[in-house]
């Protein structure tokens, strides 16, 4: 099954470099919602994770003959769209827009993990972090950059870089308690 | 829960994480990739070419001719000679008037404005009268129907040692090509403004151009700028105008 995924990725992959428009198609629609689910962490809102998205499926289409093959395809993209993220971040903060609008997304699939909190639950409050705290966190988090390469790409110190993740971590650690004392309030009574 | 533990919790939720796009994406990622790239900045090979042709368009606004040079002869007897010319009835009619034509603008008014380039004569007259006078029609014709004035009529006569003798009239007419666009640009510009607004709206597409013009009583002004970063612009309405300025 995953050998079958993987083939197919490198036939579009193929069809992709030659620019055909049917590979392309398929290429996005196997990856859309899987895409979104990245764009999502970083975007403020659902339209801005959207045109996230678009425009990194569009930066891949036309950057794909650069991809040389170390690593897979779909790290490839993914890390593509992450840099879209980024810069969409960096034009924002310039407009000073510093309001977070929390935004309730509604994901197909809801997963449950040890403490019981859904992603969903996880994704507001990843939301609900100033939009500094949340590039961070993501970036080190779930992409796994280190804090020089977080500093060099939001053009902020290394320093700022590792105080905004504990400051993140700290935030979301008090809500995280808060939401599991609710839910364990709401499931006992 | 250490640092890591918790960093886990999230990274585990989020790695299969998985949202449906609410609308299809894919006729917009489409229409980009067939539509290529606009760039923002006005490009400098346009803004060059813009000021080319603005100081090309100025040059043919500020510097063209005051009078207009007429096909009318100051010599009046020639007046009638010249009008037969352009006539096309009369230049089938009769070889006699095509031997007045000859003689007439050739030998006697060598220098008239209305016959400019002679390049070789026949001046014996009894000689022309005998020989068959060819004279090339249809491009007078042709030219006689767009407008009465005729450019340029060529005469061929065939003489006695079989070379040709060719003789040139040409009349100096008012150059359409300059003179008509100057009279259209006169009819829509009417100030510096106008022709600054019209060369801008050629070259830049967007509806605030980089420079707009304006004229009222005290003359003619800036009346709007957008160097992208930057828009200014006074309403027709509005005394105090609008300011913006724009970091996207």
């Amino acid at each position: 099954m995953i050998l079958g995924h993987k083939l197919t990725t490198d036939n579009l992959l193929e069809g992709c470099k030659r620019n055909d428009r049917k590979s392309q198609e398929l290429l996005y629609k196997s990856l859309a919602s899987k895409m979104l689910g990245v764009c999502v962490r970083y975007a403020k809102d659902s339209f801005e994770a959207e045109d996230i998205l678009q425009l990194g499926f569009v930066k891949v289409f036309k950057k794909v003959s650069e991809f040389r093959g170390d690593g897979s395809f779909e790290g490839w993209i993914r890390r593509i769209m992450v840099n879209t993220a980024i810069e969409a971040y960096r034009k924002h903060q310039r407009s000073l827009n510093l309001v977070d609008i929390d935004q309730v997304y509604d994901t197909p699939q809801s997963m449950f993990n040890m403490t019981g909190l859904e992603t969903k639950d996880l994704l507001n409050l990843i939301k609900q972090l100033p939009g500094g705290y949340r590039m961070v966190f993501n970036m080190y988090v779930i992409e796994g950059y280190t804090h020089k390469e977080i500093g060099e790409q939001l053009e902020i110190t290394e320093g700022a870089s590792k105080s905004q993740l504990s400051r993140a971590r700290a935030i979301l650690r008090e809500k995280v308690l808060k939401m599991e004392g609710y839910n364990y309030a709401t499931h006992v009574g | 829960m250490s640092d890591k533990e918790f960093d886990k919790l999230f990274k585990d939720g989020f790695e299969q994480l998985e949202v449906k796009p609410s609308g299809s994406l894919w006729p917009l990622i489409e229409k980009q990739l067939d539509t290529p790239k606009k760039s923002r900045v006005l490009p400098v090979f346009w803004m060059a070419a813009a000021s080319v042709v603005m100081i090309f368009v100025a040059g043919l606004y500020f510097f063209r001719p005051e009078h207009k040079i007429r096909l009318q002869v100051k010599n009046k007897a020639e007046t009638p000679v010249e009008q037969e010319i352009l006539n096309p009835v009369s230049v089938k009619a009769s070889e006699q008037i095509e031997k007045r034509i000859l003689v007439q603008s050739v030998k006697k008014n060598p220098n008239a404005p209305g016959v400019k380039k002679v390049k070789e004569v026949h001046t014996d007259v009894s000689n022309l009268a005998k020989e068959v006078i060819t004279i090339s029609k249809v491009p007078v014709k042709a030219e006689a129907q767009n407008a009465p004035l005729i450019k340029e009529a060529t005469l061929v006569v065939p003489d006695q040692n079989n070379s040709e003798s060719l003789v040139t009239a040409m009349s100096i007419l008012p150059e359409p090509a300059i003179s008509e666009p100057v009279a259209q640009n006169k009819s829509r510009i009417k100030s510096v403004g106008d022709l600054v607004n019209f060369v801008v709206s050629k070259v830049d597409q967007r509806q605030d151009k980089i420079i707009e013009m304006s004229d009222n009583d005290e003359g003619t002004h800036i009346s709007g700028i957008n160097i992208g970063v930057l828009k200014i612009k006074s309403g027709k309405n509005k005394s105090p105008g609008t300011f913006k300025v724009n970091f996207k």
